[in-house]
Order: C-alpha cells, then sequence, then structure tokens
C-alpha cells in the first residue's frame, strides 16, 4: 500500500462516516500513536488503513455485530477491540452531532439584544 | 498515469457491491488522480501538499458515495479531476485571501492613492491610476508576469523563475535574477505613484 492511501486513510479520520473517525477518536481518548494502536488491534499498518476506508458500521445492533465481524475477519484485526471502538466511535459521533445541532448558550441573549429596538 | 477506462469502472463497480474494497479503490486512483492535477497546466505553481488535499478529498468523496457517479455521463478520471479541481481551486482561492489579509502587498511597499481606502470588498490594492496604467502598460512579458505573480503574493523563486524564462538557470543565478526583476518593477511602480523621488 502506498504512503499515499496509508496518509489518505488517516485523514478520513475526521469524517464519521468512516470507521476511520472511531479508530481515531480511540486513539486520542486512550493515547495510543500508531504502532501502539496496530499492537492493540494486532493488525498491520496496510490492514489498518484498509480498514480505516470502511464505513462505520451500521447502527442496529445485529447489523453493527456482522459488519464488526466482517471487518475484522476481512482485515485480521482484533474483532473485540473494534466492536469496542466502533461503538465508542458511534456514541461520539452522535454526541457531537447533537451538540452541533442545539443552539449555543451564548447566542440567544446576543440575538434578543439585536431583536430590541433602541 | 491513469488505468484503462474498463478498470476504473470495474473498481468502482467493486466499490459499490462492496464497500469493505475503498483501500483497493483508492490505491488505483489516487496516485494517478495526484499525477494529472500536478501536471495540468493551470496547477503547475501550486504546492504539491495542496494538490495531495485536493485528490484525497475527491477519492474520499467517492469513497462516501460512490453511486453519485454515472458511469454513463463521464469517465471516471475525469470526474475525480472535476472534484478534485474544485476543491483546489476553493483551497487557492482561501488561501490567496488569507495570505493577502495577512500579507497586504507589503512586499511592494507601495504608497497607494487615498482614494482606494474603504473598499472593504477589496483586500488588495488597486493599480487603475493613469501613473500606474502607464507603468505597467510598459512592461515586457516577462515583466508582467512577474507582476502577475506577486499580486498574487506569490513566493517561490520557481514560478518567477519559469515566469522569467530562466528556470534552466542555477538557483544562486535564479534568486538574482528574479530579485533584480521584483525591484525593478517594484521601484518603477513606487515611483509612479508618488512614493520614491529618487
Amino acid at each position: 500500500m502506498t504512503d499515499a492511501t496509508l496518509r489518505l486513510a488517516a485523514r478520513a479520520g475526521v469524517d464519521p462516516h468512516f470507521l476511520a473517525f472511531a479508530v481515531a477518536e480511540y486513539a486520542a481518548a486512550e493515547g495510543l500513536d500508531e504502532p501502539a494502536l496496530l499492537a492493540a488491534l494486532g493488525a498491520t499498518p496496510a490492514a489498518l488503513a484498509a480498514a480505516r476506508l470502511c464505513g462505520m458500521p451500521r447502527a442496529d445492533p445485529a447489523e453493527f455485530r456482522e459488519d464488526v465481524d466482517r471487518i475484522a475477519a476481512k482485515f485480521g484485526l482484533d474483532r473485540d477491540l473494534l466492536g469496542m471502538i466502533a461503538k465508542r466511535g458511534q456514541v461520539t459521533a452522535d454526541l457531537r452531532r447533537a451538540r452541533d445541532e442545539q443552539p449555543t448558550e451564548s447566542a440567544a441573549p446576543v440575538l434578543a439584544a439585536r431583536d430590541r429596538t433602541p | 498515469m491513469w488505468p484503462a477506462d474498463d478498470t476504473l469502472v470495474d473498481a468502482w463497480a467493486a466499490l459499490v457491491a462492496d464497500p469493505d474494497t475503498a483501500a483497493a479503490f483508492a490505491e488505483l486512483v489516487l496516485d494517478p488522480l495526484t499525477q494529472a492535477l500536478a501536471a495540468h497546466r493551470r496547477f503547475r505553481f501550486t504546492d504539491p501538499d495542496s494538490i495531495s488535499d485536493a485528490a484525497g478529498v475527491a477519492v474520499l468523496a467517492v469513497l462516501k458515495s460512490p453511486t453519485r457517479y454515472d458511469p454513463s455521463r463521464s469517465p471516471l478520471h475525469r470526474y475525480l479531476e472535476m472534484i478534485a479541481t474544485r476543491k483546489l481551486l476553493s483551497l487557492l482561492t482561501a488561501e490567496k485571501k488569507h495570505r493577502a489579509g495577512r500579507i497586504p502587498w507589503d512586499s511592494v511597499e507601495l504608497d497607494l492613492p487615498a482614494r482606494n481606502e474603504g473598499a472593504e470588498d477589496d483586500d488588495s490594492p488597486s493599480f487603475d491610476t493613469p501613473e500606474l496604467q502607464a507603468v505597467i502598460a510598459g512592461l515586457t512579458v516577462a515583466e508582467r508576469a512577474v507582476f502577475d505573480l506577486l499580486r498574487t503574493d506569490e513566493r517561490r523563486t520557481a514560478a518567477f523563475a519559469e515566469a522569467l524564462g530562466i528556470a534552466g538557470l542555477p538557483v544562486p543565478e535564479q534568486e538574482a535574477e528574479v530579485k533584480r526583476a521584483k525591484d525593478r518593477i517594484k521601484a518603477r511602480l513606487k515611483r509612479a505613484a508618488g512614493g520614491d523621488h529618487d
């Protein structure tokens, strides 16, 4: 696998669509660098890159398990750890989405003040 | 160099059928796309990191929504190049605005006419006074190319050397020649703007 593809896979970590997002969140939360992450998942750099570029497992429990099992088997990753990483990634993505959809606390007073005529 | 169209379409079809083949698809298209952008005349002076960024964005877009591509409408490599080109132009525009705000034509050190003050929607200086227009009209083709590069806040000697047709010279000579050309143009503009009466 080329360096460019390895970099692309890591870069996908900013997008919750990709499994790379969950991997990046997990690595950051646990303070793991790339070699430590590879060791934890029992993966080669190419296998982890390939897994990162897969879509996030589906939310339905049965489909989630199916997706995790398939990706772990295909790329030779630790299935239990991958499942935990994916689940945490989904929760993080959901929380961020909910936070982004709420108006900020500081916005309301500013809008109210602007509405008032002098 | 791009693989054959059939190879690309097969890889795309595999991606649609099995999203787990994303890495194989990326491996197939990422380098050719990057090379195609770098070879494009429009981006010949664009830094490689920006080109890689744009290529990455295009590939990730297809990985994310492969069915947005319709093979009956255009070859896959054209589709990827279109996405990447749009992204690259967007990146370059943002970078240009950022640099214009950070380094507002300081390098030229012109004393600009006061009537340009308040032009809030344009953060680059105007050169439309008759005096400056006369100087610009008198520039040679090579000098005009240097002037255009200065206006875009271009910093790389290689870009100016290319414009001056001296890219084949040793780098130290290029640097000296480029500096002379820039200084010459700046001095003429400054003099015409009334900022230098030497």
